[in-house]
């Protein structure tokens, strides 16, 4: 490549110019005498040809450069302009999409409330009547589902879903989520064992890990059938690893490098037809990277999956026992 | 086709320029070089006065005429300092010096020159600049003049060799060696070298010292492993009274 240790500028336009002056004054004083002197003027004379050409191009690249470089800018403020619209335009729709979010889940909260008031008294209704509330109760459920992920998405995009970490007890909060879904799994016929010892510290926001543990276990629940189980326990090397980890159907070959992209909606239908938003996964992943974590998956078509929550460690200054 | 712009100077170094003529059709074109030394410069051989005006603008792109302090001159031929007598006038400086062998320097003040000659065998083959950079002559008799000469600039090891080293271009010419190296010395040694006993003396001279770089009048710039390369190649190679048979 050829080396550039000078550049060409408006001041070696000027140096030329100056040192230009000074041959025309040294071309009249040779004129006058003798033939070399006259040689030496004709070669002073093409050198000065030379100078004005050499600058004309410098000058020409000079222009052509400078045009190039306001073009560009003009470009780039452009660009910029359109930019800040778009981004404007992205804050417009999901400052909308939290606001219609929240605003659809109060009543859909008092058509279940209504519903659920209506199950009390199951035994005076018909089967064909508590039928289909049982199905209105789920599709609620499922919307319910869809418009938790919409908003927790909704918060991410704005980046509100910022992690509060403390040192906190694994334990409790896993306890806490598997309490909250044991109902669930017992009515499909799985076995949810929660094997996570007590004291297992970790750092992370409390309210997030418990959101990213429900996620994933009612995930596995969906996605099991009558007889398997659900272990969620620590892992031996790390305790700082949580793993969830089920004998279900396991994850298709060919959708597994996209369960945590937003942009590829992976969501399939459960072993009783459960619905899923296809957000919740992609959400359980940002909200552990959020964390400094990872969230990692091992599948086998037919043989289960594991997914493996790792949270930054915690040191022991830093359990408050 | 040459990927450098010579239509203007080109940088060998930070401090090294090439301010020569190039012209496709001139099979053997003429290099100049400038050495500019914390605002002073050194011109190694200013060339022929066809090349004059080319050569001055290129210079002036890069310094003041009247920062050149030395001009150099390896031998007297006409495309090596024929334009010396009015580099001189454009320089304009009283204490101008032009460096060259004592056999040179008797054939080139006929050019009816005004700068002070500096006559290297006279004064230990060396020249110190106002920096205190020293600059190493090294005496190359009968190649091809009695009085040629090499300077060696120790800083960055470059040796500017006058016509040894040099070559025809015979297709595209590039500033670096590259195809058709090294063979491509082989024909001007051969017409313009005396014999390979005088050549394999320098080279062995050479070999002994330590080269980043061989900057020739005529040819390519010879840089790194390449330069063992060329002096290997015209250390064996015939030239002049080895190829005349009686």
């Amino acid at each position: 490549m050829p080396r550039s240790y000078r550049n060409i500028s408006n001041e070696t336009i000027s140096n030329a110019t100056t040192v230009k002056d000074e041959l025309i004054e040294k071309i009249l004083e040779l004129r006058s005498s003798t033939y070399l002197s006259q040689i030496k003027a004709k070669l002073l004379t093409n050198t000065i040809f030379e100078i004005d050409h050499s600058k004309k191009q410098l000058f020409n690249t000079n222009t052509r450069l400078e045009q190039e470089i306001c073009d560009r800018k003009i470009a780039e403020e452009r660009l910029e302009d359109a930019l800040i619209k778009a981004e404007e335009a992205t804050k417009l729709k999901d400052k909308f999409v939290a606001l219609v979010s929240h605003d659809l889940k109060t009543p859909l909260h008092q058509i279940m409330g209504f519903l659920q008031l209506t199950q009390v008294n199951a035994e005076e209704l018909s089967d064909d009547t508590n039928e289909n509330i049982e199905e209105s109760l789920k599709a609620c459920s499922n919307m319910n589902d869809l418009i938790n992920d919409i908003l927790n998405l909704s918060r991410i995009k704005n980046g509100e879903l910022k992690p509060t970490c403390t040192t906190i007890d694994a334990a409790e909060i896993i306890s806490e989520a598997i309490d909250s879904y044991v109902k669930m799994a017992n009515k499909k016929g799985i076995n949810l064992i929660n094997e996570v010892p007590a004291h297992s510290y970790v750092y992370a926001d409390k309210k997030l890990l418990y959101e990213v543990v429900s996620n994933l276990v009612t995930n596995s629940i969906k996605f099991c059938n009558n007889g398997d189980s659900i272990r969620v326990f620590t892992s031996q090397d790390d305790i700082s690893t949580i793993v969830i980890s089920d004998t279900g159907i396991g994850i298709a070959e060919k959708i597994i490098d996209n369960i945590f992209c937003y942009e590829k909606k992976t969501s399939t239908t459960g072993t009783l037809g459960e619905q899923g938003t296809g957000f919740g996964l992609p959400l359980c992943y940002d909200i552990i990277k959020s964390h400094g974590g990872s969230l990692k998956v091992e599948t086998l078509l037919g043989g289960g999956t594991s997914f493996f929550i790792s949270l930054p460690q915690t040191t022991n200054e830093d359990i408050d026992l | 086709m040459t990927k450098y712009d010579t239509k203007n100077s080109i940088s060998i170094t930070r401090e090294i320029h090439w301010v020569g003529f190039y012209e496709k059709s001139t099979k053997l074109h003429c290099n100049t070089y400038i050495l500019i030394d914390d605002g002073e410069a050194v011109i190694f051989d200013s060339g022929s006065i066809p090349d004059f005006p080319v050569i001055m603008r290129k210079v002036i792109d890069l310094v003041n005429p009247n920062q050149i302090s030395l001009l150099v001159c390896s031998h007297q031929d006409p495309d090596v300092c024929g334009n010396l007598a009015i580099v001189e006038d454009v320089i304009d400086r009283e204490d101008l010096r032009i460096a060259a062998h004592i056999n040179t320097i008797r054939l080139i003040q006929h050019q009816d020159l005004k700068s002070q000659f500096y006559s290297v065998n006279n004064n230990d083959y060396k020249i110190t600049l106002k920096s205190g950079r020293v600059l190493e002559f090294i005496f190359l008799p009968f190649l091809h003049s009695p009085g040629a000469i090499a300077t060696y600039d120790p800083k960055t090891k470059s040796l500017f060799t006058g016509d040894v080293f040099g070559a025809i271009a015979d297709g595209d010419w590039d500033m670096f060696a590259g195809n058709g190296f090294p063979e491509n010395m082989g024909s001007f040694h051969q017409a313009y070298m005396p014999s390979n006993s005088h050549l394999k003396k320098a080279m062995e001279r050479f070999e002994k010292m330590s080269i980043d770089r061989i900057l020739p009048q005529h040819g390519t710039v010879i840089e790194g492993d390449k330069v063992q390369v060329a002096i290997d190649y015209l250390k064996l190679l015939p030239v002049g009274l080895d190829l005349i048979k009686d």
